[in-house]
């Protein structure tokens, strides 16, 4: 029992992790009904900013390792640089396929992702690179043999906390209401007087933004970066936002702690060698059983 | 059979042959030969691919799973059956070759049919979604696929699989490359095919002219399985190793580019991409570390420059050309 | 002999009942009009024909088969075809690819044959091929055969999905607002070819349309719904003074 509810806390963050990066992508294909393949990039592409940063903030004397406000500048710079790809990559990549069929704007996205993950690997080698140590781990919770560190509790706060934000601007700001209107109809929205492409970028930045977060948090835990790092969890955060009933805020989130809980378990008590499956096994049934996924609206098409 | 057409199919033979003996003659270099092989195994794949994304409409990203169980199905029958059946039947009188034919056959055979069961075990369920949904399913079994190849230890497992024998050719993949193009190209030009683009256009109104939709729905995924399942076959037997990383699903993805790029919908465009985006990256690998930026550089500026891809949905055939020719000479 | 029969069909969605035990009968080679004011339920009465939604009651009659809840693709067997109030062609076909799929039924060829390139499969290829010139022969847009159908003249398009509906070979056809759209001229051509399709085709056709001269001008027999029920039934002129079917159409405002 106390081993499982030590996996249920593995689980649960890394869960809030791909529920941060799942946010992404949902906000994305609500407004663009596109399947942002370069999201798992931008990630690994926020997980190189962090490094960087902390890098240089160390370099000038700032004594990142022990202080977790230097963690959170890095986090909020790699926030920034995310979001300025993210800006870039829907200005250069996407905005002029606006009328083209879908299937080209996902090719193009493909065509992104592929060309982050190169750049990348020319920029800054194949071998993976290790990041500093942010926040010395301590455990801070102890119920029987079930711990929790401070790294953990951080990566639940903090995915909790830019969750919640996240939910204040799309719902109580009026750029989060022009972002409803343009999912909900665009044509209608820009009639209205809203301007769709802000919108649209607004959307890119912020997904992109906590895609970075999602990515300095996990390297509290994980602190391996390399180039291709972003393909595996940007595929179950995906799968984590279909999961949830793509296009909904909240169905993401709970995709993608349903998705890491099952994924830590399998690994914990099943095989590891099926730990990649049992994510599209779960995608699978939810597909077949409930096609909206487990939040989604019925969508329904007129004969 | 009329004779025009006897004489095409001999033509064809011929001519593949010929070109098979030049290149066994080693006069011409072995990567060359390579990578055209590998052009043939590409335009298999995209071709077979087309008939259920550009035909029917049908967004799969799971080509390569069923590539990949042809491939291993294949691989499993020469190494495991092989054994036995030669035990048991008096092989060994026949030439090399031709016993390698034979069992090469019997492998394109098994893989094929195995390849079409997993078509239809995914597309019968997961043909009732559309669009993205039917897409993100496809990914999601094209991924499982691979996931349990790795974990089956008699192929070897994550290791890869090796030591299954090489029966394939040039000859060999050129020739079935021809057929999957011919079959894809018959199929457009019948009613089922045509049933299918209808679906492709509008489901409803399809269905309300009595098309089944369903149906060809689930025969096209089948069809498109087998075609991959084929070419995993020959596959398996031309490099005589499988390794369960080279089915992933961006080997699925690599197979829609070259969809999308030679045109959904046109075969034409399907073959010329395929030997396109084989062709590309081993004419960058001179710039070593650069070629793979290049190359997605390049796929992004070619679907900004050309969203319909090369072709749009035009096949070149003698009708097209002949109607072309038509208008050109309406012109005053 | 009635080539339509539908007896009590009742189709709800949530709490709306869009169609309310509705009976009507379609008589061999008649020409029937089903009329109503807007969201009346004509094109669920369609829609319900022809299997795109399966009905919560009653019954659907082609030739004492109940057709009731069947999918599209076997109530097409069962010679029904029909076309679509906003028109539902293959957009990036050609206008003769538009009606050889609407052949696609009446064309046989297995799939084997086809994609071997079998003689079967080319005969019939060929042969489905000059029947469906013929049909754009006939409805008089041949020489449209080859033009991709989204770049048609809207006319031409809505006479295509005439034709496409043609090639299935019907024996009732059910036209959704046909003349929506069309100028006088064209409207007036339209009323030719209804006619000729009940002559010479010898179809049965049901008809919905909110032109009321053209509805009155050529319906045997007109049936009148609102809010999914049938309000009036009868000829033209028993409908044109019907009090119900005026306040229907203009509101409380009569009184």
């Amino acid at each position: 029992m106390q081993e499982f509810l030590q996996q249920l806390v593995n689980g649960l963050v890394w869960g809030s992790a791909y529920a941060l990066i799942a946010l992404g992508y949902t906000m994305v294909y609500g407004i663009l009904r596109l399947i942002n393949f370069a999201h798992g990039d931008v990630y690994m592409m926020g997980a190189y900013s962090a490094l960087f940063i902390s890098g240089w903030l160390t370099a000038a004397g700032a004594p990142v390792a022990h202080s977790p406000v230097w963690a959170m500048v890095a986090m909020l710079g790699a926030m920034a640089a995310a979001g300025l790809l993210g800006f870039f990559i829907e200005r250069l990549a996407y905005r002029p396929l606006r009328t083209a069929p879908r299937l080209t704007l996902l090719i193009t996205a493909i065509g992104v992702s592929l060309f982050l993950q190169n750049i990348a690997q020319l920029a800054f080698g194949s071998e993976p690179r290790s990041f500093p140590e942010l926040i010395a781990s301590s455990t801070i919770l102890q119920v029987g043999s079930v711990t929790l560190s401070n790294q953990q509790a951080i990566i639940i706060a903090v995915s909790v906390i830019l969750a919640l934000a996240l939910q204040v601007i799309v719902h109580r700001t009026s750029i989060g209401r022009a972002m409803r209107a343009v999912s909900y109809d665009r044509e209608a929205a820009a009639l209205m007087g809203i301007s769709v492409n802000r919108v649209i970028s607004f959307t890119f930045v912020l997904g992109s933004a906590l895609a970075a977060a999602a990515a300095t948090l996990i390297a509290l835990n994980n602190p391996l970066v390399t180039p291709t790092m972003g393909v595996q969890p940007g595929l179950k955060a995906f799968v984590a936002a279909v999961l949830g009933g793509i296009g909904n805020i909240y169905g993401a989130m709970a995709g993608g702690l349903v998705m890491g809980v099952a994924e830590v378990m399998i690994v914990g008590y099943g095989s590891s060698g099926y730990r990649d499956g049992i994510v599209f096994a779960i995608l699978i049934i939810v597909l077949l059983v409930r096609p909206t996924g487990l939040f989604g609206s019925p969508v329904t098409e007129r004969a | 059979m009329d004779l025009a057409r006897i004489l095409r199919f001999a033509a064809v033979i011929t001519l593949l042959l010929a070109l098979q003996a030049l290149f066994a003659s080693g006069l011409v270099n072995p990567y060359y030969i390579r990578v055209l092989i590998l052009c043939c195994f590409s335009v298999m794949l995209a071709v077979s691919l087309n008939i259920i994304i550009g035909y029917a409409g049908q967004f799969s990203i799971g080509h390569a799973g069923f590539y990949a169980v042809g491939a291993y199905t294949a691989g499993a029958f020469t190494v495991y059956a092989g054994p036995p059946i030669r035990q048991a039947l008096p092989l060994d009188r026949l030439p090399g070759w031709l016993e390698g034919t034979a069992f090469l056959m019997a492998a394109i055979c098994v893989g094929t049919l195995f390849a079409a069961l997993a078509g239809l075990a995914v597309g019968l369920p997961s043909l009732r979604l559309r669009g993205d949904y039917l897409a993100i399913a496809t990914l999601g079994f094209g991924e499982m696929i691979r996931v349990v190849i790795q974990n089956v230890e008699a192929v070897g497992g994550p290791r890869g699989f090796s030591g299954i024998p090489i029966y394939s050719s040039f000859f060999w993949a050129s020739l079935f490359a021809v057929a999957i193009v011919w079959i894809a190209r018959n199929l457009a030009r019948s009613r089922h095919g045509r049933a299918l683009l209808a679906i492709r256009e509008d489901e409803t109104a399809a269905s309300v002219l009595g098309v089944n939709v369903t149906k060809h729905k689930v025969a096209a995924f089948v069809l498109s399985s087998a075609l991959a399942g084929c070419a995993g076959a020959l596959y398996a037997h031309y490099e005589g190793y499988l390794e369960p990383r080279s089915f992933d699903f961006i080997r699925s993805i690599e197979i829609i580019i070259m969809v999308v790029i030679g045109g959904m919908g046109s075969t034409t465009g399907a073959v010329i991409a395929a030997v396109i985006l084989t062709l590309i990256p081993e004419l960058l690998r001179g710039l070593a570390e650069y070629r793979m930026v290049i190359y997605s550089a390049l796929l992004v500026l070619f679907m900004l420059v050309r969203p319909q891809g090369l072709f749009g949905t035009w096949e070149l055939s003698w009708e097209t050309l002949r109607t072309r020719w038509e208008k050109r000479l309406e012109r005053p | 002999m009635n080539a339509l029969e539908i007896r009590g069909l009742t189709k709800r969605f949530g709490g709306l009942v869009a169609v309310d035990s509705l009976d009507l009968v379609l008589p061999e080679g008649g020409l029937v009009g089903l009329i109503g004011p807007n969201g009346a339920g004509k094109t669920t009465v369609f829609n319900l024909v022809s299997g795109l939604y399966p009905p919560d009651a009653g019954s659907i009659l082609v030739r004492d088969h109940d057709l009731a809840g069947h999918p599209p693709h076997e109530v097409a067997r069962h010679g029904i075809a029909r076309t679509f109030q906003n028109i539902r062609l293959f957009g990036s076909l050609t206008a003769l690819d538009n009606v050889r799929v609407g052949a696609h039924m009446v064309c046989g060829g297995s799939y084997l044959s086809a994609i071997l390139g079998g003689r079967q499969s080319r005969d019939l290829d060929r042969r489905t091929r000059e029947q469906a010139m013929q049909v754009l022969h006939d409805i008089g847009i041949e020489r449209y055969a080859n033009e991709l159908a989204s770049s048609l003249p809207y006319g031409v398009q809505r006479k295509l999905e005439i034709a496409r509906a043609l090639a299935s070979s019907p024996s009732v056809l059910l036209l959704d607002e046909p003349a929506c759209g069309m100028n006088p001229q064209e409207t007036a051509e339209l009323r030719d070819l209804v006619s000729r399709l009940l002559q010479e085709w010898k179809l049965s056709i049901l008809l919905i349309e909110h032109d009321m001269r053209f509805v009155m001008g050529i319906c045997q027999t007109i049936y009148v719904l609102d809010y999914g029920k049938t309000i009036a039934c009868g000829p033209p002129e028993a409908i044109r003074n019907d009090p119900a079917v005026i306040e229907a159409y203009l509101g409380d405002a009569v009184h």
